[in-house]
């Protein structure tokens, strides 16, 4: 049997919830899952550096107002994935409680108990639901490597807000997902597989978004279980082929979605 | 920034005495373009410059060891076509170093050249590079991160800009540079509007 660990960006992460549920279904041993924690002030002064004041809006919509992360669309959204997947646990505790997969709370991913962990385990792979950026000692002790599913098609954009990207420079072709091994670049390891995201000529930028994560949950699982069937191989990529992108300034964000609606109408 | 203002600060640009306009960091050069979008007449400033004994060519593309001659060079780099390869180089690493280091760029530029006044030249300067380089080559990433280095306020600042004109030499460049970014982004920002590529 094929054995995996999953790195979990907080304990609410409904994408962690249901890449270990889907994970288990296709009978894969899940060993542990590894979640940062939430209230950190060292994750929050990194990503406070990375987003500035746009931190500050999301943990205000998050924490404060409570929106709802995935409002209520006609298209599948993380909610009606889950319901109609019959997955309704609330928490990555409450899934690793019922499943007995032990849990390990950490600080930062990249930290020396983590390393210890993977030692001990010995996963054959690692399935990164989020948190960060991965350092060489954890990539070194992944078994195969740390796999993550990034929300832009690589290796054209990498980085940040590369839904939006694409969609600025006129490139609606490549508003897709990539499954990928993590390296110590931003987005430069190998791929496994590339996909495009279909929308609705009339779907603002969130709704493209709200769309992307069950792909991405239905993907990230399948590849890993067919690289670990060896039905996948690794491609690498040439470091010139794309282009770091970073946290879209807000003027252009607007003109974005100025450009998508046009592009609808 | 709107049109009027425009107006009104290229007029007391138009103005100062040659001296001013010939600054040796060419603040002014290569604005024909968008001036003309804002029906501005461009002024007598600048001159051709040789970067064939150029150190940027040889040396490691960084903010650390980043001059303004460099900066002069890899604009010129542009201009002429001489070498987009070796602008693109310099483009990537000072692109991210900006983006990664935003909240220290302040601290950064003031140690590196020994006072924030200096500090700050050097970024408006790479900025105007960073402009020049997504005119010449479409990447809206520069014009990104300049529109982020001009929400610092320690960088930018539109309200004092035409009362700085006046002043000594080092305010009226740095002036004369935050002008340049305000007239060419607000320039790219209306063509984006309009569905035009950069």
């Amino acid at each position: 049997m094929s054995s995996v660990v999953i790195f979990s960006p907080s304990r609410y992460s409904l994408y962690t919830i249901s890449v270990t549920e889907l994970l288990r279904r296709s009978g894969v041993d899940v060993r542990a899952v590894i979640v940062r924690k939430l209230v950190n002030p060292g994750r929050f002064v990194s990503e406070f550096r990375r987003d500035g004041s746009r931190l500050l809006k999301k943990i205000w919509k998050k924490l404060v107002l409570r929106e709802r992360a995935y409002s209520e669309q006609t298209f599948e959204t993380m909610a009606s994935f889950m319901h109609t997947e019959g997955i309704a646990f609330k928490s990555v505790d409450t899934i690793t409680k019922a499943y007995d997969i032990p849990i390990q709370y950490c600080r930062d991913l990249n930290d020396p108990e983590v390393v210890q962990t993977l030692q001990h385990l010995k996963p054959d792979l690692v399935v990164f639901t989020g948190g960060g950026l991965i350092r060489k000692e954890v990539l070194a002790n992944a078994g195969a490597g740390v796999v993550n599913c990034h929300m832009g098609m690589l290796p054209s954009y990498r980085g940040m807000d590369v839904v939006e990207w694409p969609i600025l420079e006129g490139d609606l072709e490549h508003i897709g997902m990539t499954v990928h091994f993590m390296d110590e670049g931003v987005d430069t390891g190998d791929i496994l597989r590339t996909r495009r995201v279909e929308f609705a000529p009339d779907d603002t930028i969130k709704q493209i978004r709200d769309r992307f994560e069950p792909f991405m949950c239905r993907e990230i699982v399948a590849v890993c279980v067919e690289y670990m069937a060896g039905k996948v191989k690794r491609q690498p990529q040439k470091k010139e082929s794309g282009k770091q992108y970073f946290v879209m300034h807000p003027l252009l964000i607007v003109l974005a979605e100025e450009k998508l609606k046009r592009k609808s109408g | 920034m709107n049109e009027s203002v425009i107006h009104e600060i290229w007029q007391a640009i138009s103005n100062l005495p040659p001296e001013r306009l010939n600054d040796p960091l060419l603040p002014l050069e290569h604005l024909d373009e968008s001036l003309r979008h804002f029906q501005l007449e461009p002024v007598q400033s600048g001159r051709k410059r040789f970067v064939k004994e150029s150190q940027v060519f040889t040396k490691d593309a960084n903010f650390k060891d980043l001059r303004h001659e460099d900066l002069l060079d890899i604009r010129y780099l542009l201009y002429t076509g001489e070498s987009i390869e070796t602008a693109a180089i310099w483009a990537e690493k000072l692109l991210r170093f900006c983006e990664v280091r935003l909240n220290s760029l302040r601290q950064r530029a003031a140690e590196k050249c020994g006072s924030l006044r200096e500090g700050r030249l050097l970024v408006l300067h790479l900025a105007a590079f960073l402009l020049d380089y997504a005119d010449f080559t479409k990447d809206l990433r520069c014009l990104n991160t300049v529109l982020k280095l001009m929400d610092q306020t320690w960088i930018l600042n539109e309200h004092s800009i035409q009362s700085r004109l006046r002043g000594k030499t080092e305010e009226t460049t740095s002036a004369l540079f935050e002008f340049r970014l305000l007239l060419v982004t607000k320039c790219m920002l209306s063509r984006l509007e309009r569905g035009e590529s950069l």
